[in-house]
């Protein structure tokens, strides 16, 4: 998908999310904890990207998720 | 006489045994049964190749009959549709005060929305160049949809065009999936490979439930024709 730049935090708004596909593109910079506000998150995939940093705290505490993929 | 049986055995050397020997009809089932195989198959990858998606073509023209003929069995989409169009905030507060007054009213009432709910901060608003900055411009003035500050599928759409914005989609490799345009943000998606690129599904109040940008093969274009551009 040749996606580039970072992952917004704004995408905490979409409270329903259930599953987030970005990988195997070219992302940067760091995974937003907001993406652990995201309760209903089942499936989240950021695999094969140019991420730095940790994997934040709040991601790991998401309940729901079956599968996830860095 | 001689030369026409030398050209008998030319064409008979030419044409595989088994083929020749048929009967005609066997030959025309043959040949017919494969057009009609080719021409499903033609009228498919026409569907696979974007064609076969006219109908977002056409909200450009007609706003209701696009959200009408791809949501008959879905009668709570066209209400909030409705509910959209027949708003009448807009011409009430244009009759008090004017175009730019209800311009100004609205942009302030957007920014102060997402500064209250602390969804971006004020310094990258205001940055015209960030991608927050260019999502609320599109927000604000370009948006066809043009919804009420206090709509509550807003934020969503904010935050789909942060999205966009933030992750370069001008360069997205199968163009902009039809996001930003005018269309409800559910139908910010575009069927590539047998796959749903962008918003792949709401719930049933509109709510963001799937988004899928992802690209696992890098195969030949008639495998990922099979396989989807995400797998399996």
């Amino acid at each position: 998908m040749n996606l580039q730049g970072s992952i917004p935090s704004e995408i905490r708004v979409l409270e329903r999310l259930e599953k987030l596909d970005f990988g195997n593109n070219a992302l940067i910079g760091s995974i937003p904890p907001e993406l652990g506000h995201l309760n209903k998150m089942k499936f989240l995939a950021l695999n094969t990207n140019n991420l730095t940093g940790k994997i934040p705290e709040e991601i790991r505490g998401l309940d729901n998720v079956g599968k996830s993929i860095f | 006489m001689g030369s026409k049986d030398d050209a008998r055995k030319k064409f008979r050397l030419k044409v595989p045994t088994s083929i020749a020997v048929m009967p005609i009809r066997t030959k025309l089932t043959i040949i017919s049964s494969t057009i009609f195989f080719c021409s499903i198959l033609f009228v498919a990858s026409l569907h696979d190749f974007g064609l076969g998606e006219f109908d977002f073509w056409m909200f450009e023209y007609n706003d209701f009959n696009f959200d009408f003929q791809t949501n008959r069995n879905h009668k709570f989409e066209i209400d909030s549709v409705l509910e959209i169009n027949e708003d009448d905030w807009v011409s009430s507060l244009e009759k008090e005060s004017g175009p730019e007054e209800l311009f100004r009213f609205r942009k302030a009432s957007i920014l102060s929305r997402i500064l209250d709910e602390d969804i971006s901060s004020a310094e990258m608003l205001y940055n015209n160049s960030s991608p927050q900055g260019k999502a609320f411009n599109y927000i604000v003035e370009q948006d066809k949809r043009q919804l009420h500050p206090d709509e509550h599928l807003l934020l969503q759409r904010y935050a789909l065009a942060v999205l966009f914005f933030a992750t370069q989609g001008d360069e997205w490799t199968y163009g902009n999936l039809h996001f930003l345009t005018g269309v409800q943000e559910c139908y910010w998606r575009k069927k590539v490979h047998m796959t749903l690129l962008g918003v792949s599904a709401c719930d049933s109040k509109s709510h963001v439930t799937h988004i899928q940008l992802c690209k696992y093969n890098t195969a030949a274009d008639w495998k990922l024709f099979f396989n989807g551009i995400c797998g399996k």
